[in-house]
């Protein structure tokens, strides 16, 4: 390295140094060198059922009087399922308790070496499994299910094969309709080899499926969110909320291979829930069989799952009661945004409740 | 390179030496001169001459002298793990492509957003310090994504994505069997084993669960309540 240009590092460091000196000097005690509270504040909840890692759970009343329909929140294999319970005021979790709506989620848990054979028809079988033990709970025929993007599409395949058990299905920002290039991950599922991917790894590492949705959006994800951060980094609760977020985004389990290959090769790549022609199990799926009232969720905004992924199951399904709600936000921000909690889930859980309250005995 | 026409591993190992050296070696060049510079070099060809000086020089190394005794037996007695070595620092040559390739494409755009920005900045009046750092911030913003976005909704982009992605994957795989084939030499269960009791395990849980259901008892593996 030339004298001249040691000397104009130097000289840049020393600059960057004071400059960043006088900055933590002006901000006095950021919260980053104080306590935080970056904890995931979850609603008091109990384990009622596992199958394998898999679990149910249970979220406790928030009101004395509890309507009769419960409802079963499925969430996707990637990430965890706490995105929708995040902390008091941004949950839509408590959105449904204090309404007085049953809640049950199912937490995918954490994929082992041994779960890499498990498919989308084990996944829906394990759906199956827990609506049968809310129902002997809550001694009703059928349950609400409210699935979120991967969780959507599988309450939907659900729906298609076990209608019968079914009262409602919501489905928030939920890939169906795979035949349209507006997303930008669809078109790169179609130049990537699913199979070459599984059979290498076995289960998919969560770290190569966040890579991948970083990449979606590089520079917001990767650069603008954390310019923002240290703008904001004297504000605590900007600070706190920020870190819970972070947290869940990179608390990402891995995704069974199984599963994977055949959500990549049958619905990303063929298409083939929308065409009639997807096998689960033994079964084709038929979405013509879903019969239960269907209210469609989408962000504008979302990038992962764009609204035209979501909105052509309503002309694929035969159910009566149709409603499409649509929030201006993205992917994630429609689950945690204090916008969404204070103007667009008041009118889901509006129409949940519609949902929940006529009891229908046990055959 | 075709493992099947190795006949002697020992005596013809300076030929394949010589051979990978030269794939190596025309890979660099493209490397270099084709893919991060595409006006060629600036000193000419002696960084490259001197990258592969350096590989020659370890690659023989490699070769004549495996790092590990057992490398060396299976060099020695086993002409196809021979070939594997040389099919592995293939796909990784064609990795390292591939991802020069793919950094080309996003060093395109991050310029290519950083001038666009500059060059409306150039024309924009501030009334303050403050109200030129605050929207040049959220220029420079704007104009990166909106090239990133294009960059990447392009199907070309994605086709590299698709083929870094593949090698990648190559390279896993290839240096997984060389593993295997380590561990076939202890004595020691290989993944491929494990995977098949993983797989019979995983088959007798679906058959466990649906025999617990039809027998109308627990639905699943196990219950709390």
């Amino acid at each position: 390295m030339s004298e001249e240009w040691a000397k104009m590092l130097g000289s840049s460091f020393a600059e960057w140094n004071k400059s960043m000196s006088d900055q933590l000097a002006k901000l006095g005690s950021p919260p980053l060198l104080g306590a935080v509270n970056a904890e995931i504040e979850l609603s008091p909840s109990e384990v009622v059922h596992k199958v394998g890692r898999i679990k149910l759970i249970h979220y406790k009343p928030l009101r004395k009087k509890v309507l009769p329909v419960p409802i079963l929140i499925v969430y996707a294999l990637v990430n965890k399922y706490y995105i929708l319970d995040l902390q008091p005021d941004r949950s839509v979790v408590r959105d449904y308790l204090k309404q007085g709506i049953d809640v049950y989620v199912i937490d995918w848990g954490d994929p082992g070496p041994s779960d890499r054979y498990e498919t989308i028809g084990d996944e829906v079988d394990c759906i199956d499994i827990m609506v049968d033990v809310i129902r002997k709970r809550s001694k009703v025929s059928k349950v609400n299910l409210h699935g979120y993007c991967m969780g959507g599409t599988f309450c939907t395949i659900y729906s298609a094969l076990h209608g019968e058990k079914v009262k409602s299905l919501i489905t928030q920002a939920a890939p169906i309709d795979f035949s349209s290039d507006s997303g930008v991950l669809t078109m790169w599922s179609r130049h990537i080899d699913a199979d070459k991917i599984v059979d290498t790894f076995g289960n998919v590492p969560a770290e190569f499926m966040n890579v991948g949705f970083l990449l979606v959006n590089p520079v917001r994800l990767l650069l603008d969110k954390y310019v923002n951060f240290y703008q904001n980094v004297t504000d605590k609760g900007f600070v706190e909320n920020f870190l819970r977020m972070e947290k869940w985004i990179f608390d990402s389990p891995d995704v069974p291979g199984e599963s994977y290959r055949q959500f990549l090769n049958d619905l990303y790549k063929k298409n083939l829930l929308v065409k009639g022609e997807l096998m689960v199990g033994d079964e084709k799926v038929n979405l013509k069989r879903v019969k239960a009232p269907l209210l469609i969720i989408t962000a504008d905004n979302d990038n992962l799952v764009p609204p035209d992924m979501s909105r052509p199951l309503g002309g694929k399904v035969s159910s009566r009661d149709k409603t499409s709600m649509n929030f201006a936000g993205g992917h994630i921000g429609l689950s945690v945004s204090p916008r969404a909690h204070r103007e667009f889930w008041p009118k889901v859980v509006t129409w949940v409740t519609k949902h929940s309250s006529k009891k229908e005995s046990r055959p | 390179m075709a493992t099947e026409s190795i006949s002697n591993c020992n005596s013809v190992d300076s030929d394949y030496a010589e051979k990978t050296y030269k794939a190596w070696a025309e890979l660099g060049k493209s490397f270099f001169t084709g893919g991060l510079f595409p006006g060629g070099l600036a000193g000419g060809d002696q960084p490259l001459e001197s990258w592969t000086k350096n590989f020659r020089g370890l690659y023989d190394k490699a070769m004549a002298f495996p790092p590990f005794p057992v490398a060396g037996g299976m060099t020695g007695q086993d002409p196809k793990a021979y070939g594997e070595y040389i099919d592995l620092a293939k796909a990784q040559a064609e990795l390292y492509g591939n991802w020069a390739s793919m950094m080309v494409d996003l060093s395109k755009a991050w310029f290519e957003g950083t001038t666009s920005a500059s060059t409306k900045l150039s024309s924009t009046k501030f009334e303050t310090p403050e109200a030129y750092r605050r929207q040049a911030y959220d220029l420079f913003i704007k104009e990166l994504e909106s090239k990133f976005d294009a960059l990447l909704r392009d199907k070309k982009f994605a086709s590299r994505l698709g083929n870094l992605l593949s090698s990648y994957l190559e390279v896993k795989q290839r240096s997984d069997r060389l593993v295997e084939g380590y561990m076939g030499l202890f004595n020691m269960p290989t993944r491929t084993e494990i995977d098949r009791v993983y797989k019979e395990l995983h088959e007798l849980k679906r058959t466990v669960r649906r025999l617990s259901r039809e027998s109308g008892g627990k639905s699943g593996d196990e219950s709390d309540e």
